[in-house]
């Protein structure tokens, strides 16, 4: 397969409460349409934008943790474009003072994607298109929302390589706070530009995919569109320069009707907003403040001893490596075990459950304390490892650890006599099983598993297993 | 002004234009083009754009929502509704 180039146009909702240039409710994309509208974001004559200074706060953190230069005064500029979702005819976008420009974000694998630009610009409404009418429908609700749009430079060269690089894009977004970033709410949607490499080593001719709205979406429209490129030149085809959509259906891009002929969009510099100074120290405070980003985290994690998936697991959720830290933290064991509690018991109770972390543990510290109490008393053996994955649930609920170890008498029995008088019980009521563990020494794990059960959970399996091997010795 | 020119600048414009308007039209937009040539012939090398006659300082909002319109209103204002939704022109094949 020949080499591909791959660029990547990327849209991330930027987190705010009021929309971009209105005081409308920004956050109620799901709410019946045409509820949070106003002069402003509906386009009515003489309505005058004032912009938002947490979305412009936000995207300079997310330009500055992708290590692009900030510009020290910016402003928005009026693009023209006539379409039934962008009520004024024209969007509030950036042109040539994007806030920021020449960054750079590296892949995990430490290879470095060029950024071109990051700008700030103005959401369009949303148009559904009934089957069949002779319409379609608008709900404004999204217009005039802040969106940032971020472009790459042609630095990617593998389908693979480009989820990767979203992924990475969506962890650093949410660890800025910048975006939720979640492709499933349309607050991360991509637009993918691909050619191959000639021979001589210039780029082909470039083929846009518009609306490519998934992780898995965007790796396989360019594994079907490197596929057709390469047969198209094979057969002694040229590939057309064009827009193309991805087809989620049938899996494969399909040409797309453009929205006007030739796009011109006329951008001049929007008369109603003025220019905006980012002063020096402004800047340097956001820059100050800028949290741990995912590329370090996963180098920490790492450092910790855990297994690369679990570091780049909690180091991609913010949340996640919230509670991870917090219980690391107040657990006085290894930063494994709170790993594997995690991505395992923790992790998978979720899974059963169908929510997630942050649902369930909205306030991350008091989790991790309850978590940590929990692991230490496995750790310190007052309770088996069974009986921890029992209670979890319940910790997992916000009870407190040792109240439900006391109410459910699950502290560890250790003492000799109680456990010997279980296992003489158990080894009593299954002589059959006593009969194969005398032949087959494994065997005695069956044993072992009913004297656990009988106890609740709560028998220390070491003494058990030495009682029953000495038991099974003295019987012999 | 080429008829190409001027029939994209009608396009652009969303006009439609009847033959009989096209000579006055493109009257106009001559002069308008010719008075820009006259500006553009000053120089202004080395002198930075003034975009505003005055700097505006910190012009922005603190994120606050506020109500907007009434619902009800807003969507009275559209030319056709369905619903909660305003009735626009088709953009979309039939594709579902």
């Amino acid at each position: 397969m020949p080499d591909a180039v791959i660029g990547l146009e990327i849209h991330l909702a930027v987190r705010t409460r009021s929309k971009m240039f209105c005081s409308c409710d920004a956050t109620g994309f799901g709410d019946a349409p045409n509820q949070h509208v106003c002069p402003v974001c509906m386009g009515l004559a003489g309505a005058l934008p004032v912009a938002n200074r947490e979305a412009i706060d936000r995207t300079l953190r997310f330009a500055l943790a992708l290590d692009c230069t900030v510009p020290q005064r910016t402003q928005f500029h009026r693009k023209h474009y006539v379409y039934p979702d962008a009520p004024k005819n024209y969007q509030i976008s950036q042109y040539d003072q994007p806030l920021g420009e020449h960054g750079a974000l590296a892949l995990p694998g430490g290879r470095r994607i060029g950024i071109t630009r990051v700008h700030l610009e103005e959401d369009a409404g949303r148009l559904v298109h009934p089957p069949y009418a002779d319409h379609s429908l608008l709900d404004l609700n999204r217009a005039g929302a802040p969106l940032m749009e971020m472009v790459t430079e042609p630095d990617l060269r593998t389908p693979e390589e480009a989820r990767a690089f979203l992924a990475e894009v969506r962890a650093v977004a949410r660890a800025v706070g910048a975006s939720d970033a979640s492709p499933e709410e349309g607050k991360m949607r991509a637009d993918v530009n691909v050619s191959l490499r000639r021979p001589d080593g210039s780029f082909g001719t470039k083929v846009e995919v518009k609306n490519v709205n998934s992780f898995r979406s965007v790796e396989a429209a360019l594994h079907h569109e490197i596929q057709r490129q390469t047969r198209l030149l094979e057969d002694g085809f040229e590939v057309v320069q064009e827009t193309r959509g991805w087809n989620e259906g049938g899996q494969k891009t399909v040409p797309q009707r453009s929205k006007e002929a030739a796009a011109d969009y006329r951008y001049m510099p929007d008369p109603d907003l003025p220019a905006i100074d980012l002063p020096v120290a402004h800047v340097d405070a956001l820059r100050a403040a800028m949290p741990e980003l995912p590329a370090a985290k996963r180098a920490r994690y790492a450092a910790l001893g855990l297994e690369p998936d679990a570091a780049a697991q909690f180091a991609a959720d913010v949340h996640a490596s919230a509670v991870f830290d917090a219980t690391c933290a107040a657990f006085d064991g290894p930063p494994t075990t709170v790993a594997n509690w995690l991505a395992s018991e923790v992790a998978g109770r979720l899974r059963a459950r169908e929510t997630t972390l942050e649902a369930v543990a909205p306030d991350p510290a008091a989790f991790a304390a309850r978590l940590a109490d929990l692991l230490a008393l496995v750790h310190d053996r007052t309770i088996s490892a069974t009986a921890g994955k029992e209670i979890l649930d319940a910790v997992l609920d916000g009870a407190d650890p040792a109240r439900v170890v006391d109410e459910r008498g699950l502290a560890r029995v250790a003492d000799e006599g109680a456990l010997r008088a279980l296992v003489e019980t158990v080894m009593a009521e299954h002589p059959d099983v006593v009969a194969s563990a005398k032949v087959e020494p494994k065997a005695v794990n069956a044993l072992l598993g009913r004297v656990m059960k009988a106890s609740g959970g709560a028998a220390d399996a070491q003494v058990v297993r030495r009682l029953l091997e000495a038991a099974l010795a003295d019987d012999a | 002004m080429t008829d190409a020119e001027l029939d994209h600048l009608a396009e652009l414009a969303r006009l439609q234009l009847e033959d009989d308007e096209r000579d006055a039209l493109r009257a106009d937009l001559e002069r308008v083009l010719t008075h820009f040539e006259t500006m553009q012939a000053v120089d202004v090398e080395g002198l930075e754009p003034m975009l505003r006659p005055v700097h505006v300082d910190d012009p922005l909002r603190d994120d606050v929502v506020r109500p907007g319109l009434d619902p009800e209103a807003a969507r009275a204002l559209a030319r056709a509704r369905d619903g909660d939704f305003l009735r626009v022109p088709r953009t979309a094949a039939d594709d579902g």
